[in-house]
């Protein structure tokens, strides 16, 4: 599986580092481990996020991922880099609304052109919306959304999974549903995840703890 | 007249309509290129009664004629022409036949009063033809003409007989001969330019000149030929233009009538034989392939004398066919021609078997040799096979 | 493209079918201008190449004469003595049907003998049957083709009356023949002695057609004697269709126009489809799908919209074209060509065309939006501010390269003396005038932004229209477009209207015309000089004299001592001119003459007289707008001089002043008692029946100027439609601020209103642009024609009203739903 190391990472806007949203930090997380990334709402963690997945790209600092630099990738390669090795949850669940539930899952599968096989069907009884597959997403609540969400980030076996504050729009049940679900479903597999949060419940679950304070790396276990 | 021309005469007056139109109008007046499988149906078709025949001038018995006056045209009578044909040969010996017709057609019996000098009820057609004996290749073009404005037509003193640049015309005002013929058509490469002389006074057909064809009176033509003429001048063959000497013969006539409906056609022999006499005869053949009883002739002596002939004094047996793969029509191209009081048994064989014309109104018409009591040249023509 | 992602597409389109469908719309009506004008024009031609040779057959050359013809012998002698086979005789004339229709015909008279290398139509027949002998036989014997019996009401053996050269003759229809293309349309064909009767013109033919290559028409030509000439038979086709080939090119152009309108709006409703999806995008981007995949699927759904559009734009256009294709043809009657009509003839290359702008188009015009959404970032979306920042920068680069095109367009309209350039300019113009209207929104919302303080509606107008450049910059600029078109072209038709109607009261001297089927005489004219209360009388005669070049129109003029003609003389100086034409061996020529033939005052013109060339001098170039192929004016008696023709097609009665003009008619009618046909028409007529004959001429370019705005207006209703429905969310805020539904529908209908007056606005100047460059640009090169330049506040208003009505059009649904709205649930998002 991944493992994944970042060393005196910073990104900043514009064209001289003013604007700095995180400041040369550096670390590893390995394969199989679920770290979380905590911080108040704009200290980087988001940022810190996005470099590691890829969405961005540093001002400085490098991210290897097995060892390769993903900062010297180009567009194309690391867009193929994300849709093989990663999935992605967000808060706001951004599933594709015009997509059936079923399709939004078999998406990521037909990009990577991996057979169907009723990978589907399994998946969707796996987060618990069995027979739920011919919905329009809008027919979802938040929590179904999201599960719907989480199975797409994981369909197609990816080694890493990034989660950008999943439970931020659902309430507290609801919220300790998914992380146990992402979690069990990430450590069942040997996946790596890098969950960005501020539910402090989640920590405790946490292999890694990373907290971010005003673009620094300010607690690493 | 020749018999088949009386049909000619017919199909001239009933076909020239659809010839102008369709061989003119559609085919650009080139001779028509296809085969006209119902032709011979047209011409039987056209040989019936004629419904405004009677407004017509009609021959209806023997009547002096009038010279020059005659070798003019005969505009009131519906059916005219001037009929050349020949066997010439060139100095390196070469053997050619010749065939230059202008007929004649009136639209109408009577002239209008009409203004424009284009106006005019007279339908001229011509057909001319060339054979190269040696190369077996004979080449013959049809035209069509109106008799206004000096386009065609027929004038005397001097006698001039044209269309477009197709022209028979004497040397001097009072005689017809000597005169020159000239035609040409290049798009063909043939064309002659020849001064011909008479070697034998004029011949009247029938009873001095009126011929009769048919029961009734009327149904009859006025005929005379100049069965020996001397040709001397060019012709052009291809690419070929050698001087020529050689033999040809005039036939002229005009009528109106139509034949019998129950002719078919006619087989007409003109020949010139080398003991100086000139034979012509005419079966015509009825739809039972009998001879009809109107067929007829002449024999012309050395010094001119003629001896009219009639059905009873002739036979005709055809010996050899050639079908014409154009058409598909079957023609006897080798007879056998006896006059048994004349002490006359003849061998008449076609110099070139495919001389059928394609033109409008088919038939065959072309050079042949003479061999037997007498030798000698001349022309066949053969209609409705 | 991976099939899931071409589906999401797919399903936003239907989503949203009022956009997509509008969008669909735009391009059919685009696609169908085009189809349709090219149809129309593809139509007329034909119908001219048809009508020309059916008359002209497959003739390679023909023998000319002067206005007497030739004499018929010629052709004789060509026969007989020359032995030239493929050479038919040829008279023909105008004749009218003597009923209520009035239809004018050409009867040709032919020889069936010489016709049948030359392929004209009814040369073509085998069915004439026992017809032929009444046509060779009587006077009154015709035929017609199949579409013409039928147009006539008439078969065979039918009577029917017809007026020629004043005079009635009773004709009888012989036959009908086939004519399954219609080629005969307008035709009357008689044998040559018929028609040389029934049109008076014995001893003589109009032209002697031939079939010979160059060389032999070369050698004829030096031994046909005097007074015939030989001409390339497809000179005087050639030119006709070179003449409406101008009037085509104009066609065209307006329906490109349509086109670039049409591309504005696919170029919109994709910028809009990128904007709206960059969640959906920034998602799949997140998930690994790679730039060229959203690239794909973008022009993927352009094609979609392209091929809906343009399927139903063929079939729109070839309706549209059975429209047009009948104003066309009236302008080429009414200009080029008299005898041209017909019915539309498909044409697989006018479809392929539609095809082709639809198509390319679409992708074209989506190209820039698709490489846009593609390059949106692989996270959840920029924000809305970051978004119309963006659009703020590009308005201004936008702006640059707008200047820049207009600039290059003036450059190429200078440098240029073609017409097809001059259209490549004035497109450029168009484009680059275009490319400033985002600038201009801009700029008028940095001028109307301090006037809103204190004033959170209006400001919310102002910012609201300002703000979503994004969206709107692309339908305030294809308004504009469209709108300066209708403007430009109105204030050139305009202009041009009032040139001729100025041209008209210069040149209409005479207080009345008279005029005859067959031509007048002197002894007529000077009876109706001789007449008390008549000042003098001017004589003109018109002949199309046949050139290597087609012919020109001579027109002589004759006038007593001291009279100078009634024309605008615009170079040299009118006394120069005069002087100068009166020395003798001189002509005035017409501004199109001059611009064909590239003449100036004091060059040479060489005229074929007989079988020789006279040298003339060209004394001035005078205004005339009566004919795009123009005319030679030449005194009468150098006309007799030169063609031996004393015949007179036209008198001008120029009355005393103070006389009773009813008496003076009168007395003119009665002075002409006799003469067959003859009419005595007032000026006024005159003035009237040429404004009418503009007008018509007109009538198509006015339904195009329509048809232009027509797309430009559904494609502002789609730009507008769209912004606003998009924001009902935000909508849905300022209702739970506590705005009143009136008041949320007069901001929406407010901030429309305010970008369709910026169109509008805009528009006005690039409008007079426009027409400023037809009319001293295209108008120039294509006819040769100046005219002057009437601005009139009529078409100006027209467009800034067309402008704000459809921005307050596209309005009206998106208010009725903001007011509808439920507050809580638009609050709560999608």
């Amino acid at each position: 599986m991944a493992d994944i190391a970042f060393e005196s990472l910073s990104r900043w806007y514009g064209d001289t580092p003013q604007r700095t949203v995180l400041d040369q930090v550096s670390g590893a997380i390995h394969a199989g481990e679920f770290a979380v990334v905590v911080g108040r709402s704009g200290s980087g963690k988001s940022t810190l996020l996005n470099l590691l997945g890829g969405l961005e790209s540093p001002s400085a600092g490098v991210v290897r991922i097995d060892g390769t630099d993903i900062a010297g990738l180009d567009d194309r390669a690391l867009t193929a880099l994300r849709r093989r090795r990663m999935g992605f949850v967000f808060q706001a669940y951004n599933l594709i609304p015009t997509l059936s539930v079923a399709d939004n899952l078999r998406l990521p599968l037909s990009l990577n052109r991996l057979p169907a096989d009723g990978r589907v069907e399994q998946w969707l009884e796996r987060v618990g919306l069995a027979g739920r597959g011919g919905d329009w997403p809008d027919r979802l609540s938040g929590g179904e959304q999201q599960r719907v969400a989480i199975a797409r980030a994981l369909i197609h076996e990816p080694d890493i999974i990034l989660a950008d504050e999943p439970t931020g729009n659902l309430d507290l049940d609801n919220a300790e549903r998914i992380v146990a679900l992402l979690d069990s479903l990430c450590r069942a597999e040997g996946r790596t995840l890098i969950m960005v949060t501020h539910a402090q419940e989640v920590v405790g679950m946490a292999d890694q703890l990373l907290t971010i304070r005003d673009g620094r790396l300010v607690d690493a276990q | 007249m020749r018999n088949r021309l009386d049909a000619g005469l017919l199909g001239l007056a009933g076909l020239l309509l659809a010839a102008i139109v369709i061989g003119v109008l559609r085919f650009g007046g080139a001779p028509a290129g296809d085969p006209s499988t119902d032709g011979a149906q047209s011409l039987a078709a056209a040989m019936g009664p004629s419904a405004n025949a009677d407004a017509f001038a009609r021959v209806t018995g023997p009547r002096p004629l009038d010279f020059p006056a005659d070798h003019g045209a005969h505009p009131d009578h519906r059916t005219e022409w001037w009929y050349f044909t020949g066997n010439l040969t060139s100095a390196a010996g070469r053997d050619y036949g010749f065939q230059l017709t202008l007929f004649r057609t009136a639209l109408a019996p009577e002239a209008g009063d009409r203004p424009s000098d284009w106006a005019t009820r007279q339908v001229w057609m011509g057909h001319f033809a060339v054979t190269d004996i040696a190369a077996g290749d004979h080449r013959a073009v049809e035209r069509y003409q109106r008799g206004g404005l000096g386009l065609a037509g027929a004038t005397t003193r001097p006698v001039r007989v044209w269309l477009d640049d197709w022209q028979i015309q004497s040397d001097g005002p009072e005689a017809l001969f000597p005169l020159r013929v000239t035609a040409s058509a290049p798009s063909r490469g043939i064309g002659i330019d020849l001064a011909i002389k008479a070697q034998k006074p004029r011949v009247l057909q029938g009873d001095r000149g009126y011929s009769r064809k048919g029961e009734a009176p009327g149904n009859a033509s006025r005929y005379y030929s100049y069965t020996r003429l001397a040709a001397d001048g060019e012709l052009r063959f291809g690419d070929q233009t050698p001087a020529v000497t050689g033999s040809a013969w005039l036939d002229r006539e005009w009528s109106t009538s139509a034949l019998d409906a129950d002719q078919a056609g006619w087989d007409w022999f003109a020949l010139q034989l080398d003991d100086g006499r000139d034979l012509m005869v005419y079966r015509l053949r009825r739809q039972d392939g009998s001879t009809d009883r109107h067929s007829a002739g002449i024999l012309v002596g050395r010094g001119g004398e003629a001896r009219v002939l009639s059905a009873e004094d002739f036979t005709l047996s055809a010996q050899r066919e050639w079908q014409n793969p154009r058409t598909g029509s079957r023609y006897p191209v080798a007879w056998r021609l006896q006059l048994p009081d004349e002490g006359i048994d003849l061998q008449v064989n076609a110099r070139v078997d495919d001389q059928a014309m394609p033109t409008t109104v088919r038939y065959w018409e072309g050079s042949v040799a003479v061999t037997g009591s007498a030798s000698g040249v001349g022309y066949l023509e053969m209609t409705g096979y | 493209m991976n099939r899931l992602i071409a589906r999401i597409g797919r399903a936003d389109l239907a989503r949203h079918p009022l956009q997509t469908g509008l969008a669909m719309l735009g391009v059919a009506i685009a696609v169908a201008v085009v189809v349709a004008v090219d149809l129309a024009n593809h139509s007329a031609r034909e119908a001219m190449r048809v009508s020309l040779e059916s008359v002209t057959g497959s003739a390679t050359h023909q023998i000319v004469g002067g206005p007497a013809g030739v004499d018929e012998r010629l052709y004789t002698r060509l026969r007989t003595d020359r032995g030239l086979r493929r050479a038919a005789p040829v008279i023909q004339g105008g004749v009218v049907r003597a009923d209520g229709s009035g239809r004018a015909l050409t009867l040709l008279g032919v020889d069936a003998f010489a016709e049948g290398p030359f392929q004209r139509p009814l040369g073509q027949t085998n069915n004439l049957g026992d017809a032929f002998n009444d046509l060779m036989l009587r006077d009154d014997a015709v035929v017609v083709g199949a579409g013409e019996a039928e147009r006539l009401g008439v078969s065979a053996g039918d009577r029917m009356d017809l007026l020629i050269g004043g005079e009635r003759h009773t004709v009888t229809v012989v036959a009908v023949a086939d004519d399954p293309e219609d080629q005969s349309r307008g035709l009357i064909l008689a044998d040559i002695a018929a028609a040389q009767t029934l049109l008076d013109q014995h001893g003589r033919l109009d032209r002697i057609d031939l079939m010979v290559d160059d060389a032999r028409a070369e050698a004829l030509a030096e031994t046909l004697g005097e007074g015939v000439r030989i001409v390339p038979a497809a000179a005087s086709a050639q030119s006709v269709l070179q003449m409406s080939r101008a009037f085509q090119i104009n066609l065209t152009a307006l329906s490109l126009l349509a086109v670039v309108v049409g591309a504005f709006l696919v170029f919109n409703t994709l910028s809009f489809l990128g904007v709206r999806r960059r969640a959906s995008i920034g998602i799949l981007r997140a998930m690994g799908v790679q730039r060229r995949e959203i690239l794909a699927q973008m022009i993927g759904d352009a094609l979609l919209i392209g091929v809906v559009g343009t399927l139903a734009g063929l079939a729109l256009g070839y309706a549209l074209a059975h429209g047009l294709v009948g104003l066309v043809l009236q302008t080429v009657n009414d200009v080029y060509f008299a005898r041209a009509a017909g019915d539309l003839v498909a044409s697989p290359w006018s479809l392929a065309a539609g095809l082709l702008v639809g198509l390319a188009g679409s992708v074209v015009a989506a190209a820039a939006p698709a490489r846009d959404a593609a390059a949106t970032p692989p996270r959840a979306a920029l924000s809305r501010a970051d978004l119309e920042q963006r659009a703020r920068r590009l308005a201004g680069r936008a702006g640059w390269v707008g200047a820049s095109a207009l600039a290059a367009g003036a450059v190429v309209i200078a440098l240029s003396t073609g017409l097809v350039p001059a259209f490549v300019g004035l497109f450029a113009v168009i484009l680059g005038a275009a490319f400033i209207a985002p600038a201009i929104i801009l700029a008028v919302g940095a001028l109307l932004r301090p006037l809103m303080r204190g004033r959170p509606v209006g400001g919310l107008i102002v910012e609201g229209a300002v703000a979503s450049l994004s969206r709107t910059g692309v339908a305030v600029a294809a308004l504009s477009v469209a709108v300066a078109a209708v403007i430009g072209v109105a204030v050139m038709i305009a202009s041009f209207r009032a040139s001729v109607v100025d041209w008209l009261e210069g040149s209409l001297a005479a207080d009345f015309y008279v005029s005859a089927p067959a031509d007048l005489s002197d002894a007529q004219a000077d009876r109706l000089a001789a007449l008390e209360s008549v000042r003098f009388v001017s004589r003109s005669q018109w002949y199309d004299l046949p050139t290597d070049d087609g012919p020109v129109t001579l027109w002589a003029l004759g006038l007593p001592d001291g009279r100078e003609p009634a024309v605008d003389i615009r170079r040299p100086d009118r006394a120069d001119a005069l002087a100068a034409y009166r020395a003798g061996g001189a002509v005035l020529i017409s501004e199109p003459f001059a611009a064909r033939r590239d003449l100036a005052p004091g060059d040479t013109l060489a005229l074929p007289v007989g079988d020789s060339r006279r040298a003339l001098t060209v004394a001035g170039v005078y205004r005339d707008y009566a004919s795009p192929t123009g005319a030679v004016l030449m005194p009468r008696d150098l006309y007799r001089e030169l063609y031996a023709d004393a015949g007179l097609a036209g008198i001008g009665v120029h009355a005393r002043d103070g006389v009773d003009r009813e008496a003076l008619i009168g007395r003119l009618e009665s002075a002409l008692a006799g003469v067959p046909g003859a009419r005595v028409t007032d000026n006024a007529a005159v003035f009237e029946q040429s404004l009418r004959i503009f007008d018509r001429t007109f009538a198509i370019t006015e339904v195009l100027r329509w048809l232009a705005g027509l797309v430009a207006f559904v494609g502002v209703i789609s730009a507008l439609m769209a912004l606003q429905l998009d924001r009902l969310r935000e909508f849905a805020v300022l209702r739970a601020v506590g705005l009143g539904r009136a008041g949320l529908a007069g901001l929406v209908s407010g901030q429309s209103a305010l970008l369709g007056l910026i169109a509008g606005l805009w528009a006005v100047p690039l409008g007079v642009a426009l027409a400023a460059l037809l009319v001293f640009v295209i108008n120039r090169r294509a006819y040769g024609w100046t005219m002057g330049f009437e601005l009139q506040a009529g078409p100006l208003v027209e467009g800034v009203a067309l402008a704000v009505i459809a921005a307050l059009l596209a309005t009206l649904y998106p208010a009725w739903r903001a007011t509808r709205l439920r507050i809580a649930a638009a609050l709560k998002g999608e």
